[in-house]
């Protein structure tokens, strides 16, 4: 999740042009962050149209059926929403098919298990403060390899 | 009619529940802009009121427990109530045991739920000898309320402040509605104010002077620990999960949050945040038993303010219940907080009995803790990463102005559409610049319907 990671990843063929490298990420990355995540602007307003004309043509195109096959007005509205939303979530998924991510995965080195116990430290463990916790909680951090050197795990209980 | 009731009840439960599960995976989604949207559509597609409650709860429940996935796994807050959370996720995920704070989170959401159900609709019907008096004072309740509300914003006094235009705005907008289409519109101001921050970043970024403002970054790296420890049985026990100080100071907190419904729970979080970690010195034993809290109290405040106002009151009394819950108080045409018999309310509160919200919310509940709750403890990692993978922030804004278009024209027409852009483009300025929150809006949105007819007649 580093600024330093991000920069690694990033890819040299996206939307916009202005991909210059050598600056901080944060300035100069390829996306915008719209709505808490990155976008590419390009594809987003794609997206936006391809959704809205597709779930408004069949409100609209429902409406009018519905009107002439269901005699109440406000329960041929609902059935034309209902099918309004089926538009919605159909033209989501065209746009998921069609726009990728912009995520990446990685995988750590193994080497952060010490890196993890050092962690602890700094927040303030120690072993006699790990000593004076109840017994389920160390087997925990056994588990999880937490637990200071020099403390051999309980017997595990049959 | 009880078996009736109970079919709608745990089929729109289940509809719910899955329904929000993978909404929740998806990171960034905000509460008030997908559960309210989507809980005024089944309102308004005429399911019963038992189906409505029970809709809202499971998929409410369901939700928090699938946004802790991003949330723990990811260092991504997969809602807005998630950011406190986030500190003692994060630390967590620096020790490789991401999955532990999952783990500890769910088994406390799941334990707070439970517990917050029954008290929250006992505290309401306790208070109930007050709805009459407060029924009356409506109009007034709710200006004091969106003082409050403001106060306990980010923006305080700039929020009291803007108050006054945006009262102004509604009404001004409201009486061009009723001028053109001979009604009052109400779905699309409450979908306006929702999506405000998004329809002002959209704005933003279609602007070349507000581009240069956005933040510009690369794609978004993402890892995973991996997944060690081996779960047992098919319903992880929470009282496994959580050692018994953890399992009791999580039911005890969400007892005690369990009684106020004014508290954003968000604030509430940080408070038993703080009231908690203070007293407990070993760091890994403190952020554990921090997530199993915290995440249960935001549970227990979130269903207590939508349970308590909805019982005692039936008027949008609480941040959550005029947010993200609203479509169970106001809904025209089918529910409605002004022109019924009953002191002009005319929704659940109305429709249903207390015994049947003490039992059709905890159907919910236990229909989230079925459904959800075991699959977010088991597949947490493999949902996280297809998430990630296969769908884009784009797709998700692109379904989501779709729907609010559709929703628009439903009550509207273009004007409807017209006006819910105005909306939402000044709620999110005023939200992104002065910190008013949409919870202040949503109870000046009730000033303006209520409070300024009275003032001008």
């Amino acid at each position: 999740m580093t600024k330093h990671h991000d920069q690694l990843v990033a890819p040299s063929v996206v939307g916009t042009t202005d991909l210059t490298g050598g600056e901080p990420a944060d300035s100069t990355g390829p996306y915008v962050v719209v709505w808490n995540d990155p976008v590419d602007l390009k594809h987003l307003s794609k997206s936006i149209a391809i959704c809205v004309t597709i779930s408004l043509t069949t409100f609209l195109v429902a409406r009018t059926v519905f009107e002439h096959l269901v005699d109440t007005k406000s329960l041929s509205g609902g059935y034309a929403l209902l099918v309004g939303l089926v538009g919605c979530v159909t033209a989501a998924a065209i746009c998921a098919r069609l726009f990728a991510p912009k995520r990446t995965f990685s995988d750590e080195g193994e080497d952060r298990r010490a890196a993890a116990v050092a962690e602890l430290e700094a927040m303030g463990s120690t072993p006699e403060a790990f000593s004076d916790l109840p017994a389920t909680v160390r087997d925990e951090m056994h588990e999880l390899g937490l637990a200071p050197a020099g403390f051999a795990p309980k017997e595990p209980r049959s | 009619m009880i078996l009736h009731d109970m079919m709608w009840a745990i089929g729109l439960g289940l509809i719910g529940a899955i329904l929000f599960a993978a909404i929740g995976l998806i990171s960034g989604t905000d509460e008030t802009s997908t559960l309210a949207p989507v809980t005024l559509l089944v309102v308004l597609l005429g399911v019963p009121p038992v189906g409505v409650l029970t809709f809202f709860i499971a998929a409410a429940v369901s939700k928090h427990m699938t946004h802790a996935i991003p949330t723990t796994l990811l260092g991504i807050p997969g809602d807005t109530t998630a950011v406190p959370l986030l500190d003692e996720a994060n630390a967590l995920r620096r020790l490789g045991a991401p999955h532990i704070a999952l783990r500890k989170a769910l088994a406390g959401g799941l334990i707070a739920a439970f517990v917050s159900v029954p008290i929250s609709v006992g505290i309401a019907f306790a208070l109930a000898p007050l709805a009459d008096p407060i029924k009356a004072g409506a109009p007034y309740v709710f200006l004091v309320a969106a003082i409050a509300v403001g106060y306990f914003s980010p923006g305080r006094w700039a929020s009291i402040a803007a108050i006054v235009p945006f009262v102004l705005l509604i009404t001004a907008l409201n009486g061009v509605a009723k001028d053109h289409l001979d009604k009052n519109l109400s779905i699309t101001f409450f979908l306006g104010i929702a999506i405000g921050p998004l329809v002002l970043d959209l704005l933003a970024a279609s602007s070349r002077v507000g581009r240069e403002r956005l933040p510009r970054v690369g794609p978004r790296a993402f890892w995973l620990a991996p997944d060690t420890s081996t779960m047992k049985g098919w319903f992880p026990n929470p009282f496994k999960v959580l050692d018994k100080t953890q399992a009791l100071t999580t039911a005890g907190a969400a007892g005690i949050t369990s009684t106020t419904f004014v508290l954003s729970p968000i604030a509430a979080t940080v408070l038993v945040g703080e009231a908690v970690g203070s007293r407990i010195k070993h760091p890994y034993r403190r952020l554990t038993t921090l997530m199993s809290a915290k995440n249960g109290t935001t549970e227990s405040t979130y269903m207590a303010e939508t349970l308590i106002p909805l019982v005692a009151f039936g008027l949008p009394l609480s941040p959550v219940a005029a947010g993200p819950a609203a479509a169970l108080f106001n809904a025209p045409p089918v529910y409605s907080v002004t022109g019924g018999p009953d002191g002009g309310v005319n929704n659940l509160h109305t429709l249903l009995h207390t015994w049947q919200f003490l039992v059709f919310a905890l159907v919910g509940v236990t229909i989230a803790a079925l459904v959800t709750y075991p699959l977010a403890m088991r597949h947490a990692r493999a949902a996280a990463v297809w998430v990630a993978r296969h769908i884009s922030q784009e797709a998700l804004i692109g379904g989501f102005i779709g729907l609010i278009v559709v929703v628009a024209w439903y009550e509207g027409g273009p004007l409807a559409l017209a006006i819910c852009i105005t909306v939402g483009a000044i709620g999110g300025l005023l939200n992104r610049v002065l910190g008013m929150t949409s919870g202040v809006q949503f109870m000046a949105y009730y000033v303006a319907v209520l409070l300024v007819p009275v003032l001008v007649s």
